[in-house]
């Protein structure tokens, strides 16, 4: 029994013991010693819950228990949980009236819990039928920030989910495209996704217990199923919906699924609201405000968001017809393809079009672009290994049969990787003046060609456009070349030659570097430009394979750096070696579980321990 | 301590299951821990209703015959509900001895049944306190008031949350 006075005797002789205490809406589990006084239970319990321990109301086993009682006297033992009531502070001066809140566990706030609950799903990529739910599993798994960056043009999670769910159409087309399976059958790349992005480490932070989660390729792998099966994943939702409004009718259920919200919803939901609101990406989207033209930044997109991969219906014109007539400020565009978000057949501004557009409107969000983590990270990644670089390019079955563009490329990779870096490049890509002159020169090569075919193929554009722009808009230019190779364009080495020559262009503001510029979105967006008429002349499986394998290497080097070098190369034996010892050390004998367990964390050797824990004591996974 | 009949077994069952996993909006425990039949229970003003910040104390206490037959429901408490005589007697249809049908208004299918358990009875009597039914009134003062004097039914009701409180 401990002396009543309390102050410093919980750690008395008595043992600790984990004590639940719950209200309808949170609960904190407390560690305390076995002989503790209720009062110093009640202090522990306000601090938990941040209230004054006076209007605590603790009950147990049909008691109220009170200050000069021990834990003891009310049989509180380990795992136990203990009803808490908080008073509202207010009720001591409004007692008279019963209908007034006395407590504070108002009915209010537990149903609109249940609501969310049963609204969002379980948070595991169940939920998120609500097109502008926040709680989508895609936007926690940051899959969308992926998808944004590779579209170059970008979107805000919102949108892009909005975007997503309202077309499934295209969902399925994206998620069934080698490029993206590529990225899905990766789970390193997944998780080195996840875990670039620093919303993502902060709700694992806050929330160790959804680690699992993140670190279980199966529930990714389901998530990314049931994305590319609009029909699977509504009958889910459907199911899900009917499951949870049957649970909350099972006696219990309903605080199943509070604890289910508590637990689980809101820290994902919080967490993906803050990255909503801080999302480089969502600035580059247009909002609702689009022909205001107000300055978006911070500001939460409603509109869809302008599709850069819709299958594109080679309408260069009509989207440059479309233009903004204001030259200087990044007035609001709206093209009807970027408003297409249901059709997929929709007019869809040409990608490198469409980004220019975007671009021209969202110099915040441009310069977002350029310099978030990611992308910077790709940039770095790829400076630092300029071999990465030409094995990427020369591996692919695009250029691996063409010896002298694959030497073109290695000779112009460094340059043009430290170009993009390049101050200047990312300057002129955040010009509405530049990157308006370059819309216009681009206007310009389209007409010439719908005027004059053939000249224009003798040009040759790509090659001769440098030397035929005057110098002062040259850097534009080499942006936009690059950007619309004709489609005339006989082989894949023409387009090389774009970069090529580009830097021999005089001019002091046409530094080489330029002529590089536009293949960071090549690079990230690749899906977008596999559906550009320019491409149509390629093997569209070819080129959506290099950008698979482009994206992959790129993670797969971003993941291994610092680590294990040739990572993906190995088999799991030598790659997980380090940590397989490591497991042995720690006393886990089986050799093939723990590399299992390795595997299936990719490494993660705390992931792996609690794994082989856990399948040891529920031998069902 | 109880002898370890099918009685006894359930209901250490359902005690040990809500210390481990209460349930929202009451609190239950034995008057005596010797005692398996004898309950205690605290239910909490179920919130949004006129007894919302009350404290109700109840005990319960089960026949050896459990589940078979159900057990009896008293407030200890002072609570002023038309469905909950001056004793503090709970009248329930639930907890309505099967087949025995003395108030006339109930299927058997609305008295008692094997399958309730303590969770299951509080439920109900906490779905009673938000919403009384005045056909089948134990207070007949407090459903008249109920009825006809509103106000002065809330006002009795805030005295005993008040005086439930207090203790």
């Amino acid at each position: 029994m401990a002396d009543s006075t309390g102050a410093g005797s919980s750690d008395g002789n008595g043992n600790m013991m984990k004590i639940t205490v719950k209200t309808p809406k949170e609960q904190h589990t407390i560690e305390i010693s076995s002989t503790a006084t209720v009062q110093e239970f009640r202090v522990r319990v306000a601090e938990q819950f941040n209230q004054p321990p006076e209007l605590l109301c603790l009950i147990f086993s049909g008691k109220i228990m009170k200050d000069e009682e021990s834990l003891v006297q009310h049989k509180l033992s380990d795992g136990f949980v203990v009803h808490l009531v908080i008073k509202s502070a207010a009720s001591r001066s409004s007692q008279q009236e019963p209908s007034q809140s006395n407590v504070s566990s108002s009915g209010t706030t537990s149903s609109s819990a249940t609501q969310n609950t049963t609204q969002s799903g379980g948070g595991f990529g169940l939920g998120g039928n609500v097109p502008n739910n926040p709680s989508n599993p895609f936007a926690a798994f940051g899959i969308p920030d992926l998808l944004g960056g590779g579209g170059g043009g970008g979107g805000g999670l919102g949108q892009m989910q909005q975007e997503l769910m309202s077309n499934p159409e295209m969902m399925q087309q994206l998620m069934d495209s080698p490029f993206v399976q590529g990225i899905m059958n990766n789970p390193d790349i997944i998780r080195s996704m996840l875990n670039a992005n620093p919303s993502i480490q902060q709700l694992l932070e806050r929330n160790p217990e959804l680690n699992h989660v993140l670190n279980n390729p199966e529930v990714l792998r389901q998530s990314i199923n049931l994305a590319r099966n609009p029909a699977a994943f509504q009958e889910l939702m459907r199911t899900q919906d009917r499951a949870l409004s049957n649970l909350e009718s099972l006696p219990g259920g309903y605080n199943a699924l509070q604890r289910m919200y508590r637990d689980i919803q809101e820290p994902m939901m919080s967490a993906v609201q803050d990255r909503l609101v801080g999302n480089p990406f969502a600035a580059l989207v247009q909002n609702g405000g689009q022909n205001q033209g107000n300055p978006q930044q911070g500001v939460e997109n409603r509109e869809p968001l302008p599709n850069p991969w819709a299958p594109a219906s080679a309408n260069n014109n009509a989207s440059a017809a479309n233009r903004p007539t204001s030259t200087t400020s990044p007035g609001p565009i709206n093209t009807t393809g970027q408003n297409a978000n249901g059709s997929g057949g929709g007019p869809a501004p040409t990608g490198m079009t469409g980004l220019m557009q975007q671009m021209m409107q969202n110099m915040g969000g441009m310069q977002n672009l350029l310099n978030t983590p990611y992308t910077q990270n790709l940039l770095e990644s790829l400076l630092g290994n300029p071999d990465l670089a030409h094995q990427m390019m020369s591996a692919n079955p695009l250029f691996a049969n063409n010896p002298q563009m694959q030497e073109q490329l290695r000779t112009m990779t460094p340059t043009l990787l430290s170009q993009l870096r390049d101050p200047e490049f990312q300057q002129v890509l955040s010009n509405p003046a530049a990157l308006q002159a370059i819309m216009q020169i681009q206007q310009g090569i389209e007409q010439l060609r719908a005027a004059a075919p053939g000249f224009a193929d003798r040009l040759g554009f790509g090659g001769m456009m440098g030397p035929l722009i005057p110098p002062a808009a040259a850097a534009a230019a080499a942006v936009t070349t690059t950007a619309t190779r004709p489609p005339p364009a006989p082989t894949p080495g023409e387009s090389t030659t774009v970069s090529s020559t580009t830097p021999s262009t005089p001019g002091p503001e046409t530094n080489p570097p330029v002529g590089g510029a536009p293949n960071p979105f090549t690079g990230l967006a690749g899906l977008s430009i596999s559906d550009q008429p320019m491409f149509n002349n390629l093997n569209r499986d070819a080129l959506n394979e290099f950008m698979a394998t482009m994206i992959s290497s790129l993670a797969q080097n971003n993941a291994a750096q610092g680590q294990n070098q040739q990572h993906q190369q190995q088999p799991p034996e030598e790659r997980y070696r380090a940590q397989l010892e490591q497991l042995t050390g720690m006393g886990f004998g089986n050799r093939e579980a723990n590399l299992q367990a390795l595997i299936a964390t990719f490494g993660d050797v705390n992931a792996a321990v609690e794994r082989l824990l856990s399948n040891h004591n529920f031998p069902q996974s | 301590m109880g002898e370890s009949s099918q009685s006894s077994l359930l209901l250490r069952k359902q005690l040990s299951e809500l210390n481990k996993n209460p349930v929202e909006g009451f609190s239950a425990g034995l008057i005596d821990d010797v005692d398996i039949y004898k309950w205690e229970v605290l239910i909490i003003g179920p919130p949004e209703t006129l007894y919302e910040g009350g404290f109700f104390k109840a005990h319960l206490f089960f026949p050896k015959e459990y589940p078979l037959r159900p057990p009896k429901m008293k407030f200890i408490t002072e609570i002023w509900h038309p469905n909950i005589d001056k004793n503090g007697d709970v009248c329930i249809s639930i907890l309505h001895e099967p087949g025995d049908d003395k108030w006339g208004y109930e299927k058997a299918s609305e008295r008692w049944l094997p399958v309730h358990t303590v969770e299951t009875i509080l439920i109900s009597v906490i779905s009673m306190l938000a919403d009384p039914n005045d056909e089948s009134p134990a207070n007949v003062d407090a459903a008249k008031e109920w009825r006809e004097n509103f106000p002065e039914f809330k006002k009795k009701v805030a005295k005993c949350i008040r005086r439930s409180q207090e203790e």
